[in-house]
């Protein structure tokens, strides 16, 4: 007797969604600098807390240096991206707004850029080179990787990226209690 | 029998004979409507064989390869492909099955095979009789002893009726033969096509539903492949030029098979027809 095997919706989906994609040329796996870089600052970089250097390796990609010289513009509040910065040298202006307040400053070994990869949205704020030789690494989180065999490193990326909005949170929620005490 | 009710009776058995292949199809082809999954253009079917050496090569790079969609996936055409030959092997016997299956179940060929049967029956029993009482007969004429003559005249009268009955029960058997026999006659033609015809139809559905998952398991096998760490690690220790794809895999695992030992063999020139298909 034939035994009948069913699909689950998600499942229809993924084969659907396999059959769409047009695969990838093969990359070679060896480290480039940047990658390097990468590693070497990953054990500063929140995001990647609890995943070891293969999976870094393994979930990101366009791994680049990027040098900026002052007053060039990182990226532009409204700007649709996902990619993710952590600065190596220089300081950054966070600038919001028509007149390009600033708000704040990034220093060295700081993440920038990644609320837009959890949100998907739009840049919320101009980031510009505040020195010259301002030298940044980007990367993106490859979201086609999630059904590899890195599922435990995705597993922690998302409990490290629900820690950063928890903390981004608070954050927000301590300036408002701020602003409240002043009106008061 | 008019043609019309020898149609009712082969496509009534026919739809009995082939009720698992129904239900299969009927399944198979209702999920790929139902999702949208659409035909590919080249023959999957064909690269079968091949896929399912990348899908255990891949899962010798990565173990994890095998697990869930991709294992599920791999068992339902293994299973589909399972079914598929049983129906080849089916569907190859099909006179016997005329003879064994569906003659049987047609009411007025079974009356005349039991009217048959019966007659056989008959006819040994007359012979045993014509026989016996000849027998005894042949031995009453030759005895010393006094002739009992009323015995002789029961068997005699025996003897005849049987040899009589003998010639009825043959005659009749001559006749029910014809009769069993035009009756074959008449059904076979329109069997055969209708069986034919139901073969194509059940070749084609299942050539489709497995060409169909064979397509989706593999752009899945592919997917996945490229995003493990073992099989890309493999990839880029070999050399291995392209994009994730059987194709690429294909062009390697032909570099890498020793091909003076299977220039001559089967397995060499499929590879080689596949790399057309592919291109």
């Amino acid at each position: 007797m034939f035994s009948f095997t069913t699909y689950t919706k998600s499942e229809v989906k993924q084969m659907l969604d396999a059959a769409s994609r047009t695969t990838r040329d093969i990359k070679p796996t060896q480290t480039s600098l940047a990658q390097k870089k990468l590693i070497e600052v990953s054990k500063h970089i929140y995001l990647f807390s609890g995943i070891n250097n293969e999976d870094v390796i393994a979930i990101t990609n366009d791994v680049q240096f990027m040098e900026y010289a002052k007053d060039e513009v990182i990226f532009k509040e409204g700007d649709q991206s996902d990619d993710i910065y952590f600065l190596l040298r220089g300081f950054l202006s966070v600038e919001v707004g028509r007149e390009q307040k600033q708000v704040a400053r990034i220093s060295p070994m700081e993440l920038f850029g990644e609320m837009a990869f959890i949100s998907k949205k739009p840049r919320n704020a101009t980031i510009r080179a505040l020195e010259d030789k301002s030298t940044v690494i980007k990367f993106v989180v490859d979201d086609d990787a999630y059904e590899s065999a890195t599922s435990f490193a995705f597993m922690k990326l998302y409990k490290n990226i629900a820690t950063i909005v928890v903390k981004k949170l608070e954050a927000s929620n301590e300036i408002i209690a701020g602003m409240r005490a002043e009106a008061e | 029998m008019t043609e019309a009710e020898v149609e009712q009776r082969v496509s009534s058995f026919l739809d009995g004979f082939f009720a698992d292949e129904t239900a299969v199809a009927e399944h198979e082809l209702g999920f790929m409507d139902e999702n949208g999954l659409q035909k590919p253009e080249i023959d999957y079917l064909k690269m079968r064989q091949f896929i399912f050496t990348a899908f255990n090569n891949l899962k010798e790079m990565d173990l994890t390869i095998a697990d869930g969609l991709v294992g599920k996936m791999h068992k339902d055409i293994t299973n589909l492909v399972e079914f598929y030959k049983e129906f080849k092997k089916k569907i190859k016997i099909a006179n016997l099955v005329y003879q064994r299956d569906f003659l049987p179940s047609v009411r007025e060929y079974q009356e005349l095979n039991d009217d048959k049967v019966l007659t056989e029956g008959k006819i040994n029993q007359y012979k045993h009789i014509a026989s016996a009482t000849q027998h005894e007969l042949d031995e009453i004429a030759i005895s010393k002893e006094k002739v009992d003559e009323a015995k002789v005249k029961m068997l005699r009268r025996r003897n005849v009726d049987s040899l009589f009955n003998l010639d009825k029960s043959k005659e009749h058997h001559k006749e029910v033969m014809i009769e069993l026999t035009a009756l074959e006659e008449s059904m076979k033609g329109l069997f055969f096509e209708m069986f034919e015809s139901y073969c194509n139809e059940y070749t084609t559905a299942f050539e489709e539903i497995i060409n169909t998952k064979m397509f989706y398991f593999e752009k899945l096998l592919w997917h996945i492949a490229e995003r493990s760490s073992g099989v890309r690690k493999f990839f880029d220790d070999a050399g291995i030029k392209g994009s994730y794809s059987t194709k690429t895999y294909l062009n390697y695992y032909l570099r890498n098979i020793n091909i003076e030992k299977s220039k001559t063999n089967e397995w060499h020139r499929y590879l080689h027809s596949l790399l057309k298909v592919l291109d």
